[in-house]
């Protein structure tokens, strides 16, 4: 479970967020949806431990995070861009966060195999990321965050640029997988009709 | 080419080509001349063989080899840390943090060197050699790595929410996507490790010395120019496999900078770790001043007192013309460089030759070439600003380069729809988008003149010493009163040296 407790932040003299609070259960998904330049990125940023923020506080499964440094976190974030490490082929991506874990090679190799089906994308599993394609992209993304088990998952527009064809078949297995992950997910968007789809709750910011 | 279509392509071309003429003149009458000029006259195959079987030279060289390659490992060790901290993080006084490392780079070679040698004591020559080198060096390192490791911090956002610490995000994330970065700045490290004059003839002293001091010591003391054009031919032919084999073509991986992601605040402990890492910087130079002001125990402002105002005065009026020198050839390269179409990588190529022959070898090919008749210009004192200002050339070209990836082909597509000839563009977008690092390159190529030691010291005669001339000589003789002067003209070189930089509020950049 997720909560976020009234949390501001400012950069300079500008404040970005104001007093923001709410609350997702596990295996909930909750929407974020506002304009650009909201600061719903930036929220995300904070709970993911990126971002200090001014006043507030983050709580998972009931526990202050707050102090707890953003790669103990267990936070996983869908970055806009996908930000795949271009060092490293898709499946060497996908298990950068179970290698950080320290899980043995071969519960490591099995893990990346299931998330290789569950986003269809077996195909994939040994080429490099720069050649990837929108869709496929970000379909490599969601696996990655998803490998090693997060307690909460940050999406940052998922779908903003994909063109509708595809959109309709990433919606689809995204929500399957978020579904069987049991996380508090946050999904940021823009658009009212996607956040009615994904969503139980909206949160307008 | 620039993107600008049709009948001005040929114009900006010629714009171009007039500007690569003053440069390449300057860079064959002043280097590539006397550089041949000494390889004919006194080139003999007998000496260039012999150099392989003398004992001194071999252990000469293997001393060169081993310290430009620790150096280069400790400061590629230093630097790239640091670099990552600074591209990802915000902490209280990094400003100054920053400064306090990437100055050192345009200290006098002369000063660090004595700095240095008085922390060690004059024990252990090769060791100091080697911290002084990465003392300098660290900054290249943070210069060149900093913005490659800058432009990838969403992957190290990225890495962070998966799991990775600080630690591994540096080995597993900076390190292979800078990789070619490093590499880059590896090399340029190592070259100007081996090519080092300052610090290895004030610290090696007699015992360890490099190829670079060697030829030195061959022409000039012993007046033995065919050794040491054999040396300074090999030096140069081993720096140029260095860089065929070393050097990498481009960056491993491109992306659009993400100026748009907020630096990372560090924690406490790091900060004070970073802190204790930077104020190591700050030693040398505290060492200088304390040394300027205490001898025996006592307090006293003797050194002080001796300064001679002439050379300083001497020192920036040298310092002045050599910038505006600089200045003109590094834009004049720039405006070439950028429009000369087909021929712009071969000017890029010739005029960054200054980089590859030493300083040493510039004032050596410099006396031995214009010394009779109307062509003797060997005491002109214009010749040492005019040395200042081809050695400092490369790097005011880079500042100025820089600020110039900026504009795009559009930028300039856009100056000509709107009515700019070529000439006007150049003008108003190329020029104008320099206009306000070329102060900061102006300064940085008034303190390279400042504190250049290895041309000045073949060509300055007593009537043109500069200040960091008189400080060797100065701490090269007995008496307390010698060593005092010699560290407060060291003071007052560090003092004007970092004014400058400080009071361009570029000192971090």
């Amino acid at each position: 479970m997720l909560e976020v407790r009234g949390v501001s932040v400012s950069f300079g003299a500008v404040e970005v967020l104001r007093d923001v609070s709410f609350m997702v259960n596990d295996a909930q998904t909750a929407a974020l949806l506002g304009p650009s330049g909201v600061g719903k990125s930036t929220l995300l940023r904070v709970i993911a431990g990126l971002v200090d923020p001014d006043t507030g506080g983050i709580f998972i499964n009931a526990k202050d995070v707050s102090q707890i440094a953003p790669h103990r976190r267990e936070v996983g974030l869908v970055f806009q861009d996908n930000a795949l490490l271009p060092h490293l082929t898709v499946s060497g991506n996908i298990a950068y966060g179970l290698r950080q874990k320290r899980l043995p090679r071969r519960d490591r190799a099995r893990r990346v195999a299931d998330l290789l089906t569950m986003m269809r994308i077996e195909n994939l599993r040994d080429r490099k990321v720069d050649t990837l394609s929108g869709g496929e992209a970000k379909r490599v993304a969601v696996a990655r965050t998803l490998a090693p088990e997060p307690n909460v998952v940050l999406l940052d527009e998922p779908l903003t640029g994909l063109d509708s064809e595809i959109y309709e078949s990433v919606i689809t297995d995204l929500t399957a997988a978020l579904k069987k992950s049991q996380a508090s997910v946050v999904w940021v968007t823009h658009n009212l009709n996607e956040a009615e789809r994904v969503a139980s709750e909206i949160i307008r910011l | 080419m620039v993107g600008v279509s049709g009948l001005s392509v040929r114009r900006f071309q010629r714009i171009g080509l007039i500007a690569a003429v003053p440069v390449l003149l300057t860079v064959v009458v002043l280097i590539l001349w006397p550089a041949t000029n000494i390889v004919i006259r006194y080139f003999r195959w007998d000496y260039f063989t012999s150099i392989f079987s003398d004992d001194r030279i071999q252990r000469v060289m293997w001393i060169s080899v081993t310290q430009a390659t620790l150096s280069t490992t400790l400061a590629v060790l230093v630097g790239v840390p640091l670099a990552s901290l600074f591209a990802k993080h915000h902490f209280p006084g990094k400003r100054f943090a920053s400064a306090l490392v990437t100055v050192p780079f345009v200290l006098p070679s002369v000063v660090v060197a004595i700095a240095a040698l008085s922390l060690s004591g004059g024990e252990r020559p090769l060791l100091t050699i080697v911290v002084a080198h990465a003392f300098f060096n660290v900054a290249v390192v943070v210069r060149i790595v900093r913005p490659s490791i800058a432009s990838n911090t969403s992957f190290d956002h990225a890495a962070t929410t998966l799991g990775a610490g600080a630690l591994k995000r540096l080995i597993q994330v900076d390190v292979p996507l800078a990789r070619h970065s490093i590499q880059n700045a590896a090399v340029v490290t190592f070259i100007f490790c081996f090519t080092s004059y300052g610090v290895v003839r004030i610290i090696g002293g007699l015992s360890t010395t490099t190829t670079e001091v060697e030829i030195y010591t061959r022409a000039i003391q012993l007046g033995d120019m065919s050794t040491a054009v054999a040396l300074a031919l090999v030096q140069t032919l081993f720096l140029a496999i260095v860089t065929l084999v070393f050097r990498p073509a481009a960056e491993a991986f491109r992306f659009k900078p993400s100026t748009s992601i907020e630096l990372r605040r560090l924690r406490p402990p790091s900060v004070i770790g970073t802190w204790a890492t930077c104020g190591l910087f700050f030693v040398p130079i505290a060492v200088i001043v304390l040394k300027s002001l205490r001898s025996r125990g006592k307090w006293t402002t003797a050194g002080w007192e001796q300064i001679d105002l002439g050379i300083v005065l001497r020192s920036l009026t040298f310092a002045v013309i050599a910038s505006a020198l600089s200045l003109l050839l590094a834009g004049l390269l720039m405006v070439a460089t950028t429009y000369a179409g087909a021929s712009s990588r071969l000017i890029g190529v010739i005029a960054s030759i200054p980089i590859a022959v030493s300083a040493i070898v510039l004032g050596i090919g410099i006396v031995a070439t214009f010394n009779s008749g109307w062509m003797d210009i060997r005491g002109a004192i214009w010749l040492i600003p005019v040395m200042h200002a081809i050695v400092a050339t490369p790097i005011t070209f880079r500042i100025l380069r820089a600020s110039l990836d900026a504009i795009t082909s559009d930028h300039r597509a856009a100056a000509a729809t709107l009515g700019a000839s070529p000439l006007r563009t150049v003008l108003t977008v190329d020029l104008d988008a320099v206009r306000k690092s070329a102060l900061y390159a102006g300064v940085v190529s008034g303190c390279v003149s400042l504190g250049e030691f290895g041309a000045t010291s073949v060509l300055a005669r007593d009537s043109s010493r500069t200040i960091p001339i008189e400080i060797s000589r100065l701490l090269g003789k007995p008496g307390d009163l010698n060593q005092l002067h010699g560290y407060a003209l060291a003071t007052l070189l560090l003092l004007m040296i970092s004014t400058a930089i400080f009071s361009t509020g570029k000192s971090d950049a």
